[in-house]
């Protein structure tokens, strides 16, 4: 679904990916890779397999968008504990079967305790938050910058809607605001959280394969 | 805590105990003269057994005094009591493997001073749970609290049990140790949140669900005392002692018990009475009125017939069943009969129920008549449906929530949970969908499957159910106002959807029939 912000025409896609055509560049948010692990590491029996869908996933956005560059909106890791060296290899075969494709970081707040040289020793580049990229700017925090329109993660945005005879769906969605777009979260194995919208707010939905655009008057708990 | 209101009750120190009915198990109090039963015990063999927690020596009489919580209940009091003086009890079932409690089992004893394999498994196989009890499944559960289970792929980095020199199973990690000592036990309750004053001193614990709802300056009573709800922050509910009267009062949702077979069976009989006018006991006497009200905008059901109530209001096409079977039973029902709905076209319904009955709302008009309701109660193809509407409902993954928080799976939200802690925190439902993903054969979820259809089919019930009403009449009633069956069943908020509709349709839906 194209919006057009900043002056500019992104795409919104059901892969819960944000892809900008003119530059062939790719925004996603919220990776939490190794999330499972993590909870293995700490004793509870998670079964694996998240990362590698979130890997996988990934390369087949790649491949269909044609991107030519990547752009990870903050918590690319769920915790240090989580950065297994099976995870760690399977990362770098990963990297290796995109090589061309540049990789950029803002680092979130699970990222804090994550090694960043892991990620530059595969040539994925650290960008500091609020790293400017015409006419957007990169945030983990979703927040207003005078440089730019913002792009952003950290919510796993979701919306909440209601109907006659106690109908209720939540949804993972794109919040694209005045100033500001939070982006859904792309990991497996991550929740969502219902968000409060601003009347002029645009929110397009996930439904499964499919994006549907909120209109403001609908109802929404 | 315990032992000190064990003692003083004993010597007379407590005149009186305010308990939930885990004092009641396996306690000798002699000097209690009576018990008070607040609400229904919802079957006869608890009614016997709280009573006879008074009068507890030889000759002694027993003496219990029900208070109804709601006018309803009068009827299941005055069906408890015909219950039990025709002898009709309910007998106890055995659990069937539970693999989470075994998990949990292993783990306890490996920290109380390690285990060996086989010995374990020649004790533990001593138990009627765990009679049938496999080696393939034994190994199976050894694994998964070893090394994280799911036999064809290790888990590298999970280890709960390690093996000390001697070959016993032992906990060595003293995080892992301090995790099991304080989520140990098998009842899941909701989360719990601490409440504090400002400066810090503890008060108690009260239910996240309750705390969730209270607003800056709610007053509640708690400790003795009339406090001030401030804010939550940090997995803690901070208040300061108030002045005047408390506004709120506190609630714990506990366990909703069922009603019990014998008990749902005799509310029929007593139900059934009163449709000809017999009001055989005070309790009934004092329901007149309701019953007059059923009666009057419906009817009363008698055993041998189905009643149906269909009610059109604001909300949309509400559809009444009363079968009298018990909740557990009815939550299996109403998802087998949303289930066959929902193939008839795609629709979206939600559905509720209680010991009494079940609803199903939808926003389209339900088509319902005799016959169609004899096909959609059809006890035939039964196994099949449930299966199939399981997956489309929510029941297992709430079954699920249980068995895995009693395996060790989920963590609790502890009300002294650090923050380190909280980073392993995760809400049940993803866990499932991780697991439904990943691990598909996960004897645990497994077990939640099996432990959904136990319980709906238990001594197959469901079915039994079906073929009664099969065998009986179906009475149709459309009304204009909600009756006093219908009431409790149309104000309930604790309700599953079930929806044979593509998601993205629905999403449309909802905002068309919103911008309107």
């Amino acid at each position: 679904m194209k919006i057009e912000i900043a002056g500019t025409i992104v795409e919104a896609l059901a892969d819960f990916a944000l892809y900008w055509p003119t530059q062939r560049a790719l925004f996603v948010a919220d990776l939490h890779l190794g999330k499972c692990d993590h909870f293995r590491v700490a004793g509870m029996p998670i079964p694996s397999g998240s990362s590698d869908a979130t890997l996988s996933r990934l390369s087949r956005l790649v491949d269909q968008t044609g991107a030519r560059a990547l752009f990870v909106l903050g918590d690319f890791w769920h915790a240090r504990t989580g950065m297994t060296e099976q995870l760690l290899e399977k990362l770098a075969t990963w990297r290796g079967q995109h090589h061309r494709l540049a990789i950029n970081v803002v680092p979130g707040n699970h990222d804090r305790y994550c090694a960043h040289d892991v990620l530059t020793a595969l040539n994925i580049k650290i960008l500091a938050d609020g790293h400017l990229l015409k006419p957007f700017v990169l945030h983990h925090y979703p927040s207003t910058s005078e440089s730019g329109y913002t792009l952003s993660g950290h919510i796993h945005p979701g919306i909440a809607l209601a109907g006659k005879a106690r109908e209720r769906i939540k949804l993972p969605c794109f919040w694209f605001g005045e100033s500001c777009a939070v982006l859904p979260s792309f990991g497996e194995f991550t929740g969502v959280a219902v968000i409060k919208r601003m009347p002029h707010d645009c929110i397009i939905a996930i439904a499964s394969d499919e994006l549907v655009a909120i209109p403001r008057q609908a109802y929404q708990t | 805590m315990r032992e000190w209101v064990e003692q003083a009750l004993r010597v007379g120190e407590l005149r009186c105990v305010v308990c939930t009915s885990s004092l009641d198990l396996g306690v000798d109090f002699s000097p209690v003269d009576r018990v008070i039963q607040i609400g229904s015990p919802k079957g006869v063999a608890r009614l016997m057994q709280r009573a006879g927690r008074s009068g507890h020596q030889p000759k002694g009489v027993s003496r219990v005094t029900c208070v109804p919580t709601n006018a309803l209940e009068l009827i299941e009091l005055s069906a408890a009591r015909s219950a039990m003086q025709a002898k009709r009890i309910e007998s106890r079932l055995a659990c069937e493997k539970p693999f989470d409690v075994l998990a949990q089992h292993l783990v306890t004893c490996a920290l109380a001073d390690g285990f060996d394999a086989d010995d374990l498994f020649q004790e533990v196989t001593t138990t009627a749970a765990y009679q049938h009890l496999t080696r393939e499944e034994w190994l199976w559960t050894i694994d998964f609290v070893v090394r994280g289970g799911q036999s064809l792929r290790a888990y590298p980095d999970y280890h709960r049990l390690t093996r000390d020199a001697s070959g016993r199973y032992v906990v060595t990690s003293k995080q892992i140790a301090h995790r099991h000592r304080v989520s140990i036990g098998t009842i899941v309750g909701e989360s719990a949140l601490q409440v504090k004053y400002q400066k810090g001193s503890k008060l108690g614990t009260i239910e996240e669900s309750f705390a969730s709802k209270l607003k800056p300056g709610d007053k509640f009573n708690f400790a003795g005392k009339v406090l001030e709800f401030i804010r939550i922050f940090e997995q803690a509910v901070y208040v300061r002692k108030a002045k005047g009267t408390a506004n709120t009062v506190p609630r714990w949702m506990g366990g909703r018990m069922p009603l019990s077979n014998e008990l749902a069976d005799s509310v029929r009989d007593t139900l059934s009475a009163a449709r000809v006018g017999e009001l055989a006991s005070v309790e009934m006497e004092a329901v007149k009125d309701i019953l007059q009200t059923q009666a009057e905008r419906s009817i009363i059901p008698s055993k041998g017939e189905l009643l149906v109530e269909l009610l059109t209001s604001r909300e949309g096409n509400h559809c009444f069943l009363y079968p009298f079977e018990g909740r557990l039973v009815h939550e299996g029902l109403v998802t087998l009969l949303a289930y066959r709905l929902a193939q008839t076209k795609p629709t979206t319904l939600s559905m509720a129920v209680n010991d009494y009955g079940v609803e199903i709302l939808s926003r389209d008009p339900l088509d319902l008549s005799q016959e169609s309701l004899r096909t959609l109660l059809d006890p035939n193809r039964l196994e099949e449906d449930v299966l199939a509407s399981m997956n489309l409902a929510e029941l297992a993954k709430r079954q699920f929530r249980e068995v895995a928080r009693v395996a060790g799976l989920i963590f609790p939200g502890l009300p002294s949970a650090s923050k380190s802690v909280k980073q392993l925190q995760s809400s049940a439902n993803l866990f499932y969908d991780v697991f439904a993903e990943y691990d598909p054969d996960n004897l645990l979820l497994v077990q939640a499957r099996r432990e959904v259809l136990e319980k709906q089919f238990e001594e197959r019930r469901l079915e039994q159910a079906l073929k009664r009403i099969a065998q009986g009449s179906i009475v149709i009633k459309f009304l204009e106002r909600p009756t006093p069956l219908a009431f409790p069943l149309m104000v309930d908020r604790m309700r599953e959807s079930l929806s044979s509709e593509k998601l993205a349709d629905r999403v449309r839906r909802l905002t068309e029939e919103l911008e309107r």
